[in-house]
């Protein structure tokens, strides 16, 4: 791809498969599905049940396996039912698939076990125990008196996360299904459901903003504070990232000079997993709902249309009904932290620790821990977040002997930032389910294990978080790498926008230090002596010009990760970005312009003292 | 000399007769033993001096003369029957059998504890009680338990101490007060208690060693096991990951409280165990409070939970602390 070239093209993520084109999309994009699927049925996708009863609608993992599928998330309590209503168009026999999977294949009785349930009869097959990887299993047939409605329920087994994808009622007696191509099995979704046939809606902004935690959430007030029009994408339905209710963990690091913007959407200092989330979420959405953005919640960015070296527009799939949205704006801010946006838009971008020599980052306290002699795939990891509450009776929980071989003997009746897991083999995005999914076992294996002591016989598993927290993944790169120097010497930086003062604080697993445990971190840390900063140069891609990147996919090294990932600082970095995208508007100049020719107006927007050239101001905020 | 012997062996046997009598229709007393070995010491030297006035009579009878064939006919048969029951009794085959069958201490066995062989106990001072539990095997690992109260108390509280598996079941009883492990009915302070409402989750997981439900009825799921003082034995091997749990229960008598009014039992008894891994580094462990035996624990032996209403209860402990002797 020639990146000066000044061609339109288009790209689609479909089921983590990138499709470009060169003209403009409509729901199919390449090669279209081949004629030999099965397309007379009727596509029930796991996300548009009418009632959810007690599964969890998880979007995590659409790019990597092609569908939001329902997780029975009952922390070892069968969920209640999921129930939809299906229309079948014929009478006569229908056969039953259901993409599914065994998420804990092994010697045990599989722990996602659930069944289908049409007009109140359970269907033959029971889903979860088969195959390890998604797939469709055939589920039963069943005869049809009359055409119309029927009653379709997911009846949850055993409380330990089953899930499912879709369900295709047919009258083939075998049909052919899409199986491993993700981009047929997306096409496929889109035709069968009769997506393919709409238009797809188009909105245009002044910037669009693509990921809706705390980062996100700063960019968007900030940007609409200066009267932009203002589109906030997010997957999940809440906002706030890693700081909502859904994930729980505490905002930490200084508001610097956003505490404006900032407390509207940041959290109290409760311990990590601690359900006062709630009470934060509810202020975070408050504000957001007040704020003048157009939030499209629940919404998963799923692709960008590219022009030379700019993105022109960005499209977002519903997550219910799987229709597209396309969001055209001259200046874009990911705040995915996975850095999608840079990632699809051919963004230059960096995953992993880099060799300690490449930035002369190494510290010989820790070693290979702190910084490696070649560069690897060790990243800060996901953490899962949990907790139990003690009750006033005996609480039974349920034998789980596949949760064990990751537990071993560990006992715990709560989880804190230290359950977190990282592995130079997986990667914290293309592996996304299956750490969520390690990190569960640990979790269920040793509160078992903790259950053992008598002790522990009333407690009761309150909240397991579903969703991770993740730490770290794509860095997209900017005109500066932020690296150790910068936080640890606290260089100044005449286009300094972000300022932080806690520690340069690396993690790593403390299976490397010869724990048995694979699933708990430890942390180290490297002070700072006072405030640091980050220039303007670090948020925004140095090969595109109207991407700026903020929260922690910006443009750092691993180790100048370390300090200023935390939520503040990079609610901070959205708000620079945000007021850097209503300047773009402003002097009609790319971010890069801005940060050459406005820096100083930006930086009095973000609030740093105008008349010091430096970034090391004294002013109360900090 | 003769009538203060005469005199003395009345009182002597009198005094072996009563505390044998206690000893076989009673609970164990140690006051009965006391007196028992006292009286049997007492009537021996009666009988020797008693026997050494005789002599010239044992010397005359086994003289050989006139009418002696028939005497050691007698003395033979005499010796006959008194081997016979001496192995009777060696053997505890009928009518010896019968005899002990009667007794107290078999009619109750099942309700009556005796810790191991390899358990001793010291009370290194008078708010502190040290139990050390040695083991057979090979490659194994010991435990010692110390209770220590609060130097102001001043009735103890009554202590059981046992290990069970972390399901629940009872391996082995390590330690239960000598006034209560006699009997399903001891007296506690004075009054005539029910054995089960004094430390009911002792009790009631006891019922899996005994056989005997608290009611007194054959529980039909348990058996009576012999092996029951050396059963900790294998759970204290090391390198084999083994584990356990460890349970103090006490109970304080006159802690009567609105909450729990009985003027006797008043508070209920407090529950404190920790999860022993033999294989563990740290051999120390703090043993907890985890439950209690109100409630309806009395019938169930489920631990509760709920310590609302409980109050100086939860102070008689001041730190039980165990140690794995590795």
């Amino acid at each position: 791809m020639n990146q000066y070239s000044k061609r339109r093209e288009f790209l689609r993520v479909i089921g983590g498969v990138g499709v470009t084109s060169l003209l403009s999309p409509s729901y199919l994009m390449g090669a279209r599905p081949s004629s030999a699927l099965s397309r007379s049925g009727v596509l029930v996708e796991a996300s548009g049940f009418a009632e959810l009863g007690g599964w969890k609608l998880d979007t995590q993992h659409y790019l990597q396996m092609g569908g939001n599928y329902l997780l029975a998330h009952g922390m070892g309590q069968p969920v209640q039912d999921a129930i939809t209503t299906v229309s079948l168009p014929l009478a006569g026999t229908w056969h039953l698939w259901v993409r599914n999977r065994d998420w804990c294949k092994g010697d045990w009785e599989s722990p996602g076990r659930f069944q289908v349930w049409v007009d109140g009869k359970p269907v033959k097959e029971t889903f979860g125990h088969t195959d390890e990887s998604w797939h469709w299993q055939k589920g039963g047939s069943i005869d049809i008196k009359k055409a119309g409605d029927i009653k379709v329920a997911l009846k949850d087994l055993t409380g330990f996360d089953g899930r499912c994808d879709a369900l295709y009622f047919t009258q083939e007696t075998n049909p052919v299904l899409p199986s491993k191509d993700l981009k047929e099995l997306s096409d496929w979704k889109d035709e069968v459901s009769g997506r393919a046939k709409e238009k797809i809606e188009e909105f245009s902004f002044d910037v669009v903003i693509v990921g809706g935690g705390m980062t996100g959430c700063g960019a968007a007030l900030a940007a609409r504070s200066q009267g932009l029009k203002v589109a906030l994408i997010q997957d999940r339905p809440l906002f706030g990232g890693n700081a909502s209710e859904e994930v729980r963990v505490h905002s930490l690091g200084i508001h610097g000079y956003g505490t404006k913007i900032l407390k509207k959407i940041d959290t109290a200092h409760y311990p990590n997993g601690h359900a006062k989330a709630k009470n934060d979420q509810e202020k975070r959405e408050q504000a957001m709902a007040q704020s003048g953005v157009d939030l499209f919640a629940h919404h998963l960015a799923c692709g960008l249309e590219k022009e030379g070296n700019q993105i022109v527009s960005v499209e977002a799939r519903e997550v219910n009904s799987g229709r597209i949205k396309r969001f055209s704006a001259p200046s874009f801010i990911d705040a995915t932290g996975d850095g999608w946006l840079g990632y699809w838009a051919g963004a230059d971008y960096r995953y992993g620790r880099e060799a300690a020599s490449e930035h002369n980052e190494g510290w010989d306290k820790y070693g290979d821990l702190w910084s490696p002699e070649k560069p690897d795939n060790r990243v800060m990891g996901t953490s899962v977040l949990w907790n139990s509450v003690r009750s006033k009776t005996k609480q039974d929980f349920p034998k789980v002997p596949w949760a064990l071989p990751v537990a071993g003997n560990h006992a715990a009746i709560n989880g804190e930032w230290y359950w977190e897991y990282s592995e130079n083999k997986l990667n914290q995005i293309d592996d996304a389910e299956a750490i969520r999914d390690h990190m569960l076992r640990a979790i269920f294996g040793s509160f078992s294990n903790a259950k053992k002591n008598p002790k522990y016989a009333p407690n009761r598993l309150a909240w397991v978080a579903y969703v991770g927290g993740k730490r770290e993944s794509r860095r997209i790169m900017g005109d500066h790498i932020y690296d150790m120097h910068d936080a640890v010497e606290r260089r100044e930086f005449s286009d300094a926008v972000v300022v932080e003062k806690r520690e340069v604080d690396g993690h790593f697993q403390r299976k490397l230090k010869g724990s048995k445990q694979d699933f708990l971190s430890a942390a180290m840390f490297r002070h700072t002596g006072g405030h640091y900063y980050i220039p303007f140069r670090s948020f925004y891609s140095r090969n595109l010009t109207n991407l700026m990147m903020a929260g922690r996919c910006f443009s750092c090294t691993h180790v100048g990760l370390c300090g200023p990932r935390v939520m503040n600082t990079c609610g901070q970095m959205g708000i620079a970005t945000g007021f850097a995208a209503a300047l773009c508007k402003k002097h009609n100049a790319n971010p890069r312009e801005i940060g050459k020719s406005h820096i100083s107006e930006l930086r009095k927007l973000i609030g740093f003292d105008g008349s010091k050239p430096l970034g090391n101001p004294s002013k109360p905020g900090h | 000399m003769r009538h203060l012997v005469n005199f003395g062996l009345l009182f002597s046997f009198l005094a072996l007769a009563i505390t044998g009598g206690w000893a076989y229709f009673r609970p164990f007393s140690l006051t009965a033993t006391q007196v028992h070995l006292l009286a049997g010491f007492i009537t021996l030297a009666l009988v020797v001096l008693h026997l050494s006035a005789r002599l010239p009579y044992f010397r005359n009878r086994t003289k050989k003369g006139h009418g002696r064939d028939g005497f050691r006919k007698q003395l033979l048969i005499l010796l006959i029957l008194f081997g016979g029951l001496l192995y009777a009794a060696v053997e505890n085959i009928p009518p010896v059998s019968w005899l002990i069958d009667g007794s107290y201490e078999s009619r109750n066995r099942a309700e009556i504890v005796r810790s191991s062989s390899l358990a001793a106990f010291s009370k290194p001072a008078p708010h502190r009680k040290l139990i050390i539990r040695d083991c057979r095997e090979q490659n194994s690992s010991g435990l010692s338990v110390l209770l220590h109260f609060p130097e102001n108390l001043k009735t103890m509280p009554s202590v059981a101490v046992w290990a069970e598996s972390t399901t629940g079941s009872m391996i082995e009883t390590l330690y239960l007060e000598q006034s209560l492990a006699y009997s399903p009915t001891p007296l506690w302070e004075d009054y005539q208690t029910e054995r089960h409402h004094i430390l009911p989750l002792w009790r009631h997981r006891y019922t899996l060693i005994s056989g005997i439900a608290p009611s007194g009825d054959a529980d039909s799921t348990s058996g009576a096991t012999q092996s029951h003082q050396y059963a900790l034995d294998p759970y204290l091997v090391k390198g084999q990951e083994k584990e356990f749990v460890l349970c103090v229960e006490i109970n304080a008598p006159f802690d009567s409280n609105p909450n729990f009014p009985d003027k006797l039992l008043g508070q209920p008894s407090l529950i404190y165990t920790c999860l022993i891994e033999v294989d563990r580094d740290d051999p120390y462990y703090l043993l907890e409070l985890t439950g209690h035996g109100g409630g309806d624990a009395i019938e169930t032996g489920n631990f509760q939970y709920d310590f609302d209403g409980i109050g100086s209860a939860l102070h008689l402990r001041d730190l039980f602390l165990t140690k794995v002797e590795k």
